[in-house]
């Protein structure tokens, strides 16, 4: 992809063109996607807005949530957003054992969390909250549930790139782009768990 | 005495050693983790002790998740200092979800 650089960009001087490197490209790509997925995560929490008061004969989340779980899942997606920053880090000094120090925790934070999730479904399955009983039930398990699998891809995309690195046994510049496009999705999971917190577990508590 | 020599850069793997500049970047990171752990406590705390009233709470809580959000993606996904273009594109993403919701939720209001 070859574009006029108006502004110096990518290090090009005013008035030159840039030929951008695949790197770049690939970033571009990722944050095309994450924009795309703002827009489904959107639609998903716009429904779950309209729904959530409609809880016929199940419960409703007032008397549902735990937040003491919640907050807990949100320190530990926090505390894998910083994991991973550090991680993202060493991956750009090509610091093969620092790659790994921090972004083992950063899967295993992730994996917590789903983890934690699963608990939490658990246990609203068990006070009778299903997909089936009312519209409240069904938009809650969908954003959430959606959410989850989001972190999940997140836990195996690092996972995919430990065993990557772990083949090589060191960290090349050529694959810090690599680190970087995950690095970006796993903060955006994290952007996105703060609406979901706000909106659905602490107003849904507010009422 | 001899005279000053440019520094040359030899080809390779860069150091694996933290430099200045890294180990700011990592103080950044934990000051920002530091920040965003602050900002959900008062929101938890705010909910939880129901410290304000009712009808206060909902406009707190947002601009708390407001500030959070633009922590994250100012310092964490470096939107900060990154090519003007990502922004631009993640921020239109953004308002299509603003737009979107505000759209759907209409619309399944009206239903």
């Amino acid at each position: 992809m070859i574009e006029p650089s108006h502004s110096g960009e990518f290090g090009a001087p005013r008035g030159t063109y840039h030929e951008a490197t695949p790197a770049e490209n690939n970033k571009l790509g990722i944050w095309l996607w994450l924009a795309s997925d703002c827009a489904l995560f959107a639609s998903l929490i716009a429904t779950y807005l309209s729904l959530h008061g409609q809880t016929l004969a199940g419960p409703g989340p007032k008397q549902l949530f735990d937040l003491r779980i919640t907050v807990t899942a949100t320190f530990v997606l926090l505390c894998s957003s910083m994991t991973m920053g550090m991680g993202l880090e060493a991956a750009q000094r090509c610091d093969y054992r620092g790659v790994l120090r921090w972004l083992i925790p950063t899967a295993v934070l992730g994996l917590a969390f789903v983890g934690m999730q699963v608990f939490e479904f658990t246990h609203y399955v068990l006070q009778g909250l299903t997909l089936q009983v009312s519209d409240f039930g069904a938009s809650f398990f969908t954003l959430v549930g959606f959410h989850g699998l989001h972190v999940s891809f997140g836990v195996a995309w690092i996972t995919s790139l430990l065993i990557y690195v772990f083949r090589k046994k060191r960290v090349d510049q050529a694959d810090a782009w690599r680190f970087e496009a995950v690095s970006l999705y796993w903060y955006f999971v994290d952007v996105v768990w703060v609406v979901i917190f706000t909106v659905v577990y602490l107003m849904g508590k507010v009422g | 005495m001899g005279h000053m020599e440019p520094a040359h850069t030899p080809p390779g793997p860069a150091p694996a050693t933290p430099s200045a500049g890294e180990a700011s970047a990592g103080r950044t990171h934990v000051t920002v983790a530091i920040l965003l752990a602050c900002l959900t406590i008062v929101a938890f705390g705010i909910v939880w002790l129901r410290a304000i009233p009712t009808g206060d709470m909902l406009p707190v809580l947002l601009v708390l998740a407001l500030a959070q959000i633009v922590l994250q993606t100012l310092y964490y996904m470096r939107l900060r200092v990154d090519n003007r273009k990502f922004a631009i594109f993640f921020g239109g993403g953004v308002t299509l979800a603003v737009v979107i919701s505000v759209f759907a939720h209409l619309l399944l209001l009206a239903r």
